[in-house]
Parts: structure tokens; C-alpha cells; sequence
């Protein structure tokens, strides 16, 4: 009797820790299954980029959305900044330490301030280069030959024009020679097509619409920019023909309609799309904001004549600075996976068909945009291309770009447009901002 | 022990074990449950507190673009006019002075501001109601060469620490960078705040207090140090930073006191937010539930005691009913009856012990009525014995008298009477000879017929092998007085009487048979009946009922007498007995 109330009791104990055990187990699983990081661990990356077009962005979109699809951990921050003010925000973000994961570079000359200061990560050994071809990395090659961004296309700038409305005007042929290109203003205006769409309120498009003649003009000595802007060259020197493309950007103005500084690239571009303007002078990326307006607009490109010799006219393309790692980042691997994702095939018909660009991956097919008819066939086939990748036909120090399109602006605003008071003006305006011939301050130690 | 002490005892333990078990597990999971939450609670507002750090930072690292996009300032302190051969230092002090003040003022957490260029020009602002750490040209340059120094050896371009001038203050260290060129510097600027700018930032009545809050920057070193009282150095240093680390959410002895350490670390800034609250804070709220857990604890004791109490006592009443009652029927009282208060199983057991004490008692009375009738029934013989030799003695008297008289007719009656009465006295308790039995039968008629007359005939038929058989004396006699006196219609004197014996296989079978009145089969069967010899006490009452109770007593349940009888068919009683010859048990 006695031994079975012990039996009893033992089994009363052994059922209490039973229960307690189970009990807590469910405590302890209960609070497991609250505790995060159990899965895997959140990653955001913040991309900037400077695309205006519909076409870019929804590139970058799906891109993106594809990414993050496939890894769900990843949430990726996509901020568009204006063309304008891309360059200031960036400088901005550096100041403060606050530089994204990822970034885009239009080339190693604006790129080269931030690989200094350490926000740019060498891709040179990087898988994101396999397969690009050495001569497409001359956008992201610094002097050393080492790449310190991921190229996905190839860029061009000259004169994008509406077939309609220069057969309207009764102009066959496109023009080859500069005395050409004036003639061919004059036909449209005489139709009653504005020549030129130009958008210089978005003020981006003043510098790049006398790009096309900077780099026909100046790719013979492409140091003069650096020179003038290290203070070892003046623009009253004259080199790179800098005063011809004043005085031709000068002739044409007249042609860019009633208010050109009272239009917006996006104005402008809908100029041409419907054929109220004939001409752009701009980068390969007017195709993607045409077609935003027009899709079925029929366009097409040619090279920007410089000169009175049709054979010196050859279509200025460069492949891009691309996609920038930011070496600081916390996910920097996160980042170089999704630039790799961003070169692959899929992603480079993503690009050709919304962007508009011309990708630089090996399987991606040129007749993508009928707009690229001319530059095919008239151009890369017949090896009239100009290739800048080395040449930036800009200046570097935002505000020495700044004071450059303000004497720019003056120049148009002048109604003589006195090239030579124009080039003083350059001279002194940038003798303000650095000293000449010698640098002023120290590097940022990295 | 009696059963209720043992029943209200074990439930009194039962409810105990059931008061404690359930009050300590509500007491200790109430305390951990308080202390996880809590320190869930804890790590959201550090949490929280964190991400208004980062937000402090952030903007006051963005504030100092302000600066940094000055033209003046960017100006004079990039040695530009320097260069150019324009020297005016004591001026660009006092304009650099001015636009550190404009900046400085706005912002009431700042207390001074040091440039030092390039070129080592040195440039300072102090916001006049600090007392410690005047500025001046030598403190400012060791202020500014001692940012420098600690970007050099962190390779960061902005860096947050401790007062570089040894005030209690928190210094932000950063290049000059051209904000039109990062690559470029003009060279460090060195801005000391109040720590105060972190410290507002709690709100009152929080967690989180200005006096156990600890902020560490990406390399542990304090930034913010909310208690000087607290000896933990390891809490301070960066070699204890590992060890926080590892403490995160656990209790720790800090400043002498159990506290609970907690720590955020920014994903933005890299800095560390440590919180200890001390467990006696941290646990406040438990005491009162803990109390409030021990009262219900008590109460409810009291209220399942009391509960116990009546149910061990209304579970035990039945049972102390039942053994008083026991304890009468032990007495000898059998009427007595147990009236039980409920219907459970204890109560059903009062019913069945007062089912079996009112059997009991049934058949108790039985058996004490059937001695009764058994005394009566002896006595009843005995007189039947004594009567006959009375009986006897007087006729043997009468009948020399009559003899003397030269009666002969009294005295044949006399004499067959005597004979019947000397059988009677002499074999009416065993087996005769069938023979002397029909003697006895003859005597009777012949009595009879000295009253009837010729009223009736008897006839003997009974083989002669038979007249030796065995049969219990006088039960013959019964019958046929029952013919004479009950069967026969005497006044019609056609009455008669057959008595017959047979062999019916290994039995005897003896019919007395009569052409009287007859009667119902149903009567007829009464007569066997145990109620006859009640309703007709005496001699005559035990009659055909006690001849056929003698046989089945002497010879077996299957023999006895039988009835062939309807009314006006006469009467046929048929007696069956076992054939013997032999003096023997039949």
C-alpha cells in the first residue's frame, strides 16, 4: 500500500515536470518564432540616377522589380534626380557620408572625384566586367587602366530629327556639312517647322546641345578641357575650336524657336515627336523621350556637321560610365549582384526596348528601334563613328560647369553674341573659382 | 482517523498544492512575461531613441553643409586670396568669425567651432555663455590638429567623439571638403556641442533615463555617458564593448545594482545605444501583482476549505446514518430505516441495507409463524392421542356393559369403534399392511352404516397381492369419511363408494371413488391447499389435506392425492403411493 502511494506520488512529479517542460518549451518556441533575423537578413540599397525618360525608368523599374522578386530580402530605393541638379546631390550626399549603394556615371573624368575619395570601387577584377569588351570600357578606364564602374550601353550625341517633318520641307537628304545644316533651317522655317527644339530650362541641355560640336571640334586635343579647368589653359587660347563652336552655336539659335529658355526638355521632345520641331541636338537617350510622347514617331539621327567637309562628319558615340559601386556600402556585394544582373541579356533587351539604348551586350540585336537605321547603316557599318570614351567635353567641377553655362547663357542673351567677350568672361569667371595654373587646398586623405 | 478527517484533510492538501502551484506559476510567469515585455518595451524605445540619434546626426552632419557651401567661407578658407597674394588674415578672422556666429547661434547646442586650413590658418568661434575651455589660439589649434588626427587614424571623413579639449562636451570632426570638388579639402573643421543635443532628446517619464544611458560611437568610444557615478569602466572602454555585446538583454551588476543591459547598435551610424535599468526599477509593477496574486492565492484557499468542509461533511453524513442504523438492526431492531440525504452511492447503500433488513425481517417472521403452526399442529396430536385412549377406555367399559345387557348391537358398534379408535392410537404415525388399512376402512363403514343404514354401499376391489402392501396408516379413513360426509347425497340412499388398488408400475395407486354431488376442480384443488387446515382447524380439518401432506412427507414431492371430480359426476380421489412390501423408508 505504502509502495504504491510513492508509485503515485513519483508519477504525480513526473506529470507536474512534464507539464512545466511542456510548457516552457512552448514559451521558449513561442518566442523564437518573434525573435527577427530568423530569416535572412533585410538588405536596402539605394540606387541614384539622373534618367529623365519613362523609358529609362521603366527599365531601371522592372529591373528592380525583377531583382527583388528573386531575392526578397532585398528592398532596392530607386531616386531619380534631375539631369540639373544630379551632380550637386551627389557632391551633397559625399559631403555628408551618405553616398548610395549604387550610383551612375556618364564617365571616369566626373567619375574621378569620387574614386578619390573612395566612393567608387574598383570593378577592374570584378565578374560584372566578364564578358564586356576591353574597347567598351573606355567610359569607366581611368589612366591606369583600371574600371571603377560596369558599362551597359553605348551613347551618342548629334542631331535626332523628325523624317516627316524634313520631308515636309522638301530636304532629302540629311546634312553633311554645316553651310548644309543652316540650309536645312531655313527650308523648315520656311515650312513653318521650328528647326530647333531646344530645352534650356532644363539647363543640362545647353551643355549638351554644343556637345556634338565640342567633341567633333575638340577631339583632336582632348586635354584642353583639364587644362582649362586646372588652371594650365585659358579659353582665349582658343585650343579644341572652342570659339568655332560658340559662333555655330550662336548661328543656330535663332532657329530654336520664339523662347527656348522658357522650354522644357520634355517640351522640346514633344516638339519633335509630332513633328513641330525638326531637330535636337542632343544624347542617343531624345529616342527614349520621344517615343514617351510618340511611340510610333518616326525619327532619326545624324551626325552633327561641324565643318564644310561631309567626309569629316562622323556620329560621336562613347559607352557610358555605368553603374558605380559604392565600396562603403554595407551590402556592397548586394550591389555588385544586382549590377551583374543589370549587364545580363535579359536585362540588355529590357534596356534596348524601354531605354532605348544601344547595349554593349554581346547579344543584344541593333535593329531594336527603327530610329537607329541611320546610325547603323550610315554610320558603325561604314565606320564613321567618333568615338569619345576618352574625351569628356565637359568640365568637371560643378561650379566651374555652373559659371561655364551661365557665360553660355550670356553669350545667347547677348544679342551681338560676341564670341570674344564671351571667351573674356569664361576666362574671368573661372579665374574666380580657381586659381589659375596651380590648384588650390589639399586632397581628402582616403 | 476517521473517513471525513481523512476526506476534508486530503482535499485540504489538494487545494494547497493546487494554491501554491498556481499562484508561484502566475507569479514567476507574470514576472518573466514583465520582464520580457519590458525588455522587449526597452529595446523599441532604445530602438526608437537610436533612430532619433541617427536623425540627430544626420542632421547635424547635414547642417554643416551650410558651411561648407558658404562662398565667403568656402572662400577664405580655401588660402585663395592667400595665394593670390591678398593677406588679410585678421580680416578674414573677424568675417569667418562672423558667419561662425550666424551659423553657431542658430543652433543653441553648439558651443564653438575651429577651422584650421590647409595652409594651418586658424579660425574659431565660442558661443560666450560657456565657461569651461576658453578658445584660443593654442587650444584651438589642438583642438583642430587632434581632429585631424583622429580622422587620419580612423580614414573617416567625418568623425564623431568625446570633447577634443577636455570639457564635457561632444565633438564632430570633419574635413572641409570643396563641396564642388569632394576630392578636395580646404581643410578640418571641428564643431563642439552640448551633450544635451543627445540627452534632450529622451522624453520624461521613459524607460530610458538620462542617468543609466550610455552612447558609444562605431569604435566604443563614449560620446555620452549618462552616469559618473557608474564604476562599470569596461561599460566605457572600447575593450568592453564585446563584452556589452554579449550582454545584450541580460542582467548585469552595474553600479552595485542587478541591472538590465540592453543595446542597439545603428545600422546607419555604427554607434551604440546602452541602457541598464536596474532590475528594482524594472520590476516595480511585479510587486503589486504579486500581491494581488497572493491575496487571490489566500482567498481562495479560504473559499475551497469551506467548500471542502461541507462537502467531506455532506459526503459523510449518509455514511454515519448508516452505521447508527447498523448499529440498531445489530440491536435487534429490524423496523428500523435509514433515510439517506442524497442519492449518490452512499445513499443508494442505505437503500439496500434497508432492502435487506426488511427481508430480513420477512423472513424472520416466517419462520417464527411456521414453529407457531408447527407447536400448534403437535399439540394438536397429542391431543388426538390422548382423546382416543380416554376414548377407548370408556367404550371397553361400555361396551361390557352393553354386552351385559345383551345389547349386541351397541356392542358390535362399540367394538368396531373400539377398533378403529386402537388403530388409530397404534399405526396412525406409520406403514400398515394394506390389508389392516381396509380393515380400519371396513370398521368405519361399518359404524357408519349402523347410523345410514343401507343409504350407501361400499365396495372392495383390491387384488389380494396387493393386500400386503405397505401404506401409511389411516389415511384411508379420511377419504372415505370424506365420501360419506361431503360426497354422497345420504338422503337419496343410492350412495357408493369403490375403493380400488392397483399396481401402476412400480407405484400403488388406490382410488376412492363416489357417485356423490361432485364438485369443481378448482375447489376440488383447495383442498390440498395449506389454507384448508387454517380455515378448518382439528381432527376433521386435517383430513384429505394431511393424508396427502403424510404421504409427500414420507414418500416423496411426486406421490400424493389426486382429484378426478365435477359437479354431479361424483368424486374420484386418487392416492398414489410407491409400492413396498417391505417395512422401509418409501
Amino acid at each position: 500500500m505504502r509502495s504504491r502511494a510513492w508509485l503515485a506520488v513519483l508519477g504525480l512529479l513526473l506529470l507536474t515536470g512534464a507539464f512545466a517542460w511542456a510548457i516552457w518549451s512552448y514559451i521558449v518556441r513561442t518566442e523564437q518564432r518573434s525573435l527577427p533575423g530568423a530569416s535572412e537578413q533585410a538588405v536596402k540599397l539605394t540606387w541614384y540616377h539622373h534618367f529623365r525618360e519613362e523609358g529609362a525608368r521603366k527599365w531601371l523599374e522592372i529591373g528592380t522589380r525583377n531583382y527583388m522578386e528573386a531575392h526578397p530580402n532585398v528592398t532596392i530605393e530607386v531616386i531619380s534626380e534631375d539631369g540639373n541638379t544630379y551632380p550637386y546631390t551627389l557632391h551633397s550626399l559625399a559631403a555628408v557620408e551618405r553616398m548610395p549603394d549604387i550610383y551612375m556615371s556618364d564617365n571616369i573624368q566626373t567619375l574621378q572625384e569620387f574614386i578619390d575619395a573612395g566612393y567608387a570601387m574598383d570593378m577592374t577584377a570584378s565578374p560584372a566586367l566578364t564578358g564586356i569588351p576591353p574597347n567598351l570600357l573606355g567610359g569607366v578606364e581611368d589612366k591606369d587602366g583600371r574600371a571603377w564602374a560596369v558599362p551597359f550601353d553605348r551613347n551618342g550625341v548629334g542631331v535626332f530629327y523628325n523624317r516627316g517633318a524634313f520631308a515636309k520641307a522638301g530636304i532629302r537628304s540629311i546634312p553633311q556639312t554645316w553651310d548644309d545644316f543652316l540650309a536645312a533651317c531655313r527650308k523648315l522655317e520656311q515650312a513653318g517647322i521650328q528647326p530647333i527644339a531646344a530645352g534650356y530650362q532644363d539647363m543640362w541641355t545647353l551643355n549638351l546641345d554644343i556637345q556634338p560640336d565640342m567633341i567633333a571640334s575638340g577631339i583632336g586635343e582632348p586635354s584642353w578641357l583639364e587644362d582649362v579647368e586646372a588652371g594650365r589653359a585659358s579659353f582665349a587660347e582658343d585650343r579644341g575650336n572652342f570659339k568655332g563652336v560658340l559662333r555655330r552655336l550662336a548661328e543656330r539659335f535663332p532657329y530654336t524657336g520664339a523662347n527656348p529658355f522658357g522650354t522644357s526638355w520634355n517640351e522640346a521632345l514633344e516638339l519633335l515627336s509630332d513633328g513641330g520641331a525638326a531637330m535636337i541636338l542632343n544624347g542617343s537617350w531624345t529616342v527614349d523621350g520621344v517615343r514617351s510622347f510618340k511611340p510610333e514617331a518616326d525619327i532619326g539621327m545624324f551626325a552633327f556637321p561641324s565643318t564644310d567637309d561631309a567626309a569629316a562628319s562622323k556620329f560621336a558615340l562613347k559607352t557610358t560610365g555605368g553603374f558605380v559601386v559604392n565600396p562603403k556600402s554595407r551590402h556592397a556585394d548586394e550591389a555588385i549582384s544586382l549590377v551583374r544582373y543589370f549587364t545580363s541579356a535579359e536585362m540588355a533587351k529590357v534596356m534596348q526596348d524601354n531605354k532605348k539604348g544601344i547595349s554593349i551586350s554581346p547579344d543584344a540585336k541593333p535593329d531594336f528601334d527603327p530610329a537607329y537605321e541611320e546610325l547603323d547603316r550610315d554610320y558603325i557599318r561604314t565606320g564613321r563613328v567618333l568615338d569619345y570614351s576618352s574625351f569628356y567635353p565637359e568640365f568637371v567641377n560643378v561650379e566651374l560647369v555652373a559659371a561655364f553655362r551661365n557665360e553660355l547663357i550670356a553669350l545667347l542673351g547677348d544679342p551681338k553674341h560676341d564670341v570674344d567677350k564671351c571667351i573674356a568672361q569664361l576666362d574671368a569667371a573661372f579665374d574666380r573659382i580657381r586659381p589659375r595654373a596651380g590648384t588650390a587646398g589639399g586632397r581628402v586623405p582616403r | 482517523m476517521r473517513i471525513r478527517r481523512k476526506i476534508l484533510l486530503s482535499n485540504m492538501v489538494v487545494i494547497l498544492m493546487l494554491a501554491l502551484s498556481i499562484g508561484t506559476a502566475a507569479a514567476l510567469a507574470s514576472r518573466y512575461y514583465i520582464e520580457a515585455n519590458t525588455r522587449e518595451l526597452t529595446g523599441h524605445v532604445i530602438d526608437q531613441y537610436s533612430k532619433n540619434v541617427d536623425n540627430h546626426v544626420k542632421d547635424f552632419v547635414s547642417s554643416t553643409l551650410f558651411l561648407l557651401n558658404d562662398k565667403l567661407l568656402s572662400h577664405i578658407v580655401s588660402d585663395r586670396e592667400a595665394q593670390q597674394g591678398g593677406d588679410q588674415y585678421a580680416l578674414d578672422f573677424n568675417r569667418v568669425f562672423g558667419l561662425l556666429y550666424q551659423y553657431g547661434n542658430n543652433n543653441p547646442y553648439i558651443h564653438s567651432i575651429t577651422i584650421k586650413t590647409e595652409s594651418g590658418r586658424l579660425y574659431w568661434w565660442q558661443r560666450p555663455a560657456i565657461a569651461e575651455g576658453d578658445l584660443n589660439a593654442q587650444t584651438a589649434g589642438a583642438i583642430a590638429d587632434s581632429g585631424r588626427a583622429k580622422l587620419r587614424e580612423t580614414g573617416q571623413g567625418i568623425y564623431w567623439s568625446a570633447s577634443l579639449h577636455g570639457t564635457d562636451e561632444i565633438a564632430l570632426s570633419r574635413y572641409y571638403i570643396d563641396i564642388n570638388q569632394i576630392n578636395r579639402s580646404f581643410g578640418v573643421i571641428v564643431f563642439h556641442l552640448d551633450k544635451a543635443y543627445f540627452g534632450s532628446l529622451l522624453s520624461d517619464g521613459s524607460i530610458i533615463q538620462a542617468d543609466n544611458l550610455f552612447i558609444l560611437n562605431e569604435n566604443g568610444e563614449p560620446l555620452y555617458e549618462g552616469s559618473p557615478d557608474v564604476a562599470s569602466d569596461s561599460l566605457r572602454r572600447p575593450a568592453g564593448d564585446a563584452r556589452i555585446a554579449e550582454a545584450d538583454g541580460r542582467t548585469a551588476t552595474i553600479g552595485g545594482q542587478r541591472s538590465l543591459l540592453m543595446r542597439f547598435r545603428s545600422a546607419e551610424t555604427g554607434w551604440s545605444v546602452v541602457c541598464f535599468i536596474p532590475l528594482s526599477r524594472l520590476l516595480e509593477g511585479t510587486r503589486i501583482l504579486e500581491t494581488i496574486i497572493a491575496f487571490i492565492c489566500v482567498l481562495f484557499i479560504f473559499v475551497a476549505m469551506a467548500v471542502a468542509v461541507w462537502f467531506s461533511a455532506g459526503t459523510t453524513r449518509d455514511i454515519k446514518l448508516l452505521e447508527r442504523t447498523m448499529r440498531r438492526v445489530e440491536d435487534g431492531d429490524l423496523s428500523v430505516k435509514a433515510t439517506p440525504a442524497g442519492r449518490d452511492e452512499i445513499g443508494m447503500l442505505a437503500v439496500r441495507f434497508n432492502m435487506m433488513v426488511s427481508r430480513i425481517n420477512e423472513l424472520v417472521v416466517r419462520v417464527s409463524e411456521e414453529q407457531l403452526a408447527k407447536q400448534r399442529a403437535e399439540y394438536t396430536t397429542l391431543l388426538a392421542r390422548i382423546n382416543p385412549h380416554f376414548l377407548y377406555n370408556t367404550l371397553g367399559t361400555i361396551r361390557w356393559f352393553a354386552r351385559g345387557r345383551g345389547q349386541t348391537e351397541i356392542e358390535s358398534m362399540v367394538s368396531a369403534l373400539t377398533g378403529l379408535l386402537k388403530s388409530s392410537i397404534r399405526d396412525s404415525g406409520g406403514l400398515v399392511r394394506l390389508e389392516t388399512e381396509l380393515d380400519n376402512v371396513r370398521d368405519y363403514v361399518d359404524l357408519q352404516k349402523i347410523g345410514l343404514g343401507d343409504a350407501f354401499d361400499i365396495r372392495y376391489e383390491a387384488d389380494r397381492g396387493l393386500l400386503d402392501a405397505l401404506v401409511p396408516g389411516f389415511v384411508l379413513q379420511p377419504l372415505v369419511e370424506n365420501a360419506i360426509m361431503h360426497g354422497l347425497e345420504i338422503s337419496k340412499g343410492a350412495g357408493r363408494i369403490r375403493i380400488a388398488a392397483e399396481r401402476a408400475g412400480p407405484d400403488l395407486r388406490i382410488a376412492v371413488a363416489d357417485n356423490g354431488v361432485g364438485m369443481e376442480p378448482g375447489y376440488a384443488a383447495t383442498l390440498l391447499s395449506a389454507d384448508r387446515e387454517r380455515r378448518y382447524p382439528g381432527l376433521n380439518g386435517i383430513g384429505v389435506r394431511h393424508v396427502h401432506e403424510r404421504i409427500r412427507t414420507l414418500c416423496g414431492e411426486r406421490y400424493g392425492l389426486s382429484f378426478d371430480t365435477a359437479p354431479g359426476r361424483g368424486t374420484t380421489i386418487y392416492m398414489t403411493l410407491p409400492y413396498r412390501r417391505e417395512e422401509e423408508v418409501c
